[in-house]
């Protein structure tokens, strides 16, 4: 066991670990998350973890308060690096007036676990209140400004945009058995995803059409951009005032006022807490050294 | 000099495991350097070939399941050209696509193992009784642009996603037209 905790085993963990990093990253300039993927680099890195922990706690059995700083430090430098990699996780999600959190819209993360639910509901968007979005966070009412965030555990919250989700209608004009739902349109200036209706086999999209209407003011534009594909075809592009009714391959579509929703983001700041903690250990283990060196005293003398 | 010894070994033995384990990731940087690029843009063209091969086949068809396993797309993919093929059927329709032509305009390696490519195709198309195969339109063309979203599955590389955007037909300069 004594090999692996030495220097020499440390600095040659470190040495092929910190080349990966920079020819892969820097070099070859491949995204760091990738470089992280590397199965080779995540065995370097875990031999290098416990490495440093065994140093740790020998260091704590001596009672080395400075080394043992030194090593906490570097040791919570390493956790964060792993926590930044397979356990944390940023992702947005969008919410109505009066909806809960469901589902996250896009995830990036976590490698290893599920991102978790939040307890997260929508008390007003920014167009009915001031500019503010209110929302519940496990109960309790908060305000979220457009620029910051709020905090909840290791979280944070922060508000990206807002949106208009009119209420679309298909079939009802026909006759049919209609379906109907609130359709989200796109932020402003973003492309807009596809969305499909029961067992129908078109794509439908939504965005706003080019009269320059605006999507923050918590109203539904009186015209929209419809869409819609089957398969490679276009079957219609068209602009729909509302109310229009629309008729597409023995169906029919119409829209109605809908009401604002907006979007959230969720960071998850567990590795940042880490590494501030392994950066303010580092410093404090270094300082405590650097300190005793210059204020020590030769203990051997030669006495004449 | 025997005190540097350490490092050098730990460097060996990371250079052959990142050899023998992480192969993907070293294809893919020896790729953005453009090493080997050729050959693999060439596949995921090909692959995207295919996709429209058996994409006709399968309208023309019916619905045929013959090429299915050959189809390089993924699992929703499938479905979704099924549902487009059953809803002809329940409209007692046949759609016979031909593909005119696809200009690939910007192909993007994005991770090891996937890619993005942005092509322009002309299509022709055409609907045909289901009954007696009497086509009961006449021959439409169009000509779109898609974002299609390729991931490689055991060697094979698969559609996962694919988007319509609006492009112009590139202009080529060693084209006739009649």
């Amino acid at each position: 066991m004594e090999w692996l905790t030495s220097y020499r085993t440390m600095l040659g963990l470190l040495l092929p670990l910190s080349l990966w990093w920079l020819i892969i990253t820097a070099q070859f300039g491949v995204e760091a998350e990738i470089a992280a993927s590397s199965r080779t680099f995540q065995v370097f890195y875990l031999l290098l973890l416990c490495s440093v922990a065994i140093r740790l706690l020998k260091m704590i059995r001596l009672r080395k308060a400075d080394y043992s700083a030194l090593c906490s430090g570097y040791f919570l430098l390493l956790l964060s690096g792993m926590f930044w990699y397979g356990f944390c996780f940023s992702g947005t999600f969008e919410l109505g007036k009066g909806e809960s959190f469901s589902r996250y819209q896009s995830v990036g993360g976590p490698k290893w676990g599920a991102p978790p639910l939040l307890p997260v509901t929508l008390a007003s968007a920014p167009s009915q209140n001031f500019g503010k979005t209110v929302v519940f966070v496990n109960g309790k009412l908060k305000e979220l400004p457009a620029e910051g965030h709020i905090f909840w555990k290791w979280f944070s919250v922060g508000y990206l945009g807002e949106s208009m989700a009119p209420f679309l209608l298909i079939d009802e004009a026909i006759g049919e058995e209609d379906k109907a739902g609130f359709v989200r349109l796109p932020l402003e200036k973003e492309r807009p995803p596809y969305f499909t209706f029961g067992t129908l086999p078109h794509r439908f999209y939504l965005s706003l059409s080019d009269k320059g209407e605006s999507l923050k003011n918590g109203v539904t534009p009186g015209s929209l951009r419809v869409r819609i594909m089957r398969g490679k075809i276009n079957v219609l592009t068209k602009d729909v005032k509302l109310g229009e009714i629309v008729r597409f391959e023995g169906h029919s579509l119409r829209f109605e006022n809908g009401s604002p929703w907006v979007r959230l983001e969720v960071k998850d700041l567990r590795a940042w807490y880490l590494f501030f903690a392994g950066i303010l250990l580092s410093v404090v283990g270094c300082s405590i050294i650097l300190i005793q060196r210059s204020y020590a005293t030769p203990t051997t003398q030669k006495q004449n | 000099m025997s005190k540097l010894k350490p490092p050098f070994i730990f460097i060996i033995v990371f250079i052959v495991a990142v050899l023998a384990f992480d192969r993907p990731i070293i294809t893919f940087v020896c790729l953005k350097k453009g090493l080997g690029l050729k050959t693999e843009e060439e596949r995921i063209k090909q692959s995207l070939k295919m996709y429209n091969a058996c994409f006709q086949d399968f309208y023309a068809s019916g619905g045929l399941h013959t090429k299915l396993d050959e189809f390089p797309a993924v699992k929703p993919i499938k479905h979704e050209l099924f549902r487009d093929i059953g809803f002809l059927t329940d409209n007692q329709r046949v759609m016979v696509y031909d593909s005119a032509d696809q200009k690939v305009l910007k192909l993007t390696l994005i991770a090891p193992g996937k890619a993005e490519i942005e092509a322009f195709e002309e299509w022709n198309y055409l609907y045909q009784k289901l009954t007696d195969r009497k086509p009961f339109t006449k021959v439409r063309g169009f000509g779109q642009g898609f974002t299609y979203k390729v991931q490689q599955v055991k060697g094979r590389w698969l559609v996962v996603e694919w988007e319509p955007f609006d492009a112009k037909e590139p202009v080529s300069q060693n084209e006739f037209y009649f």
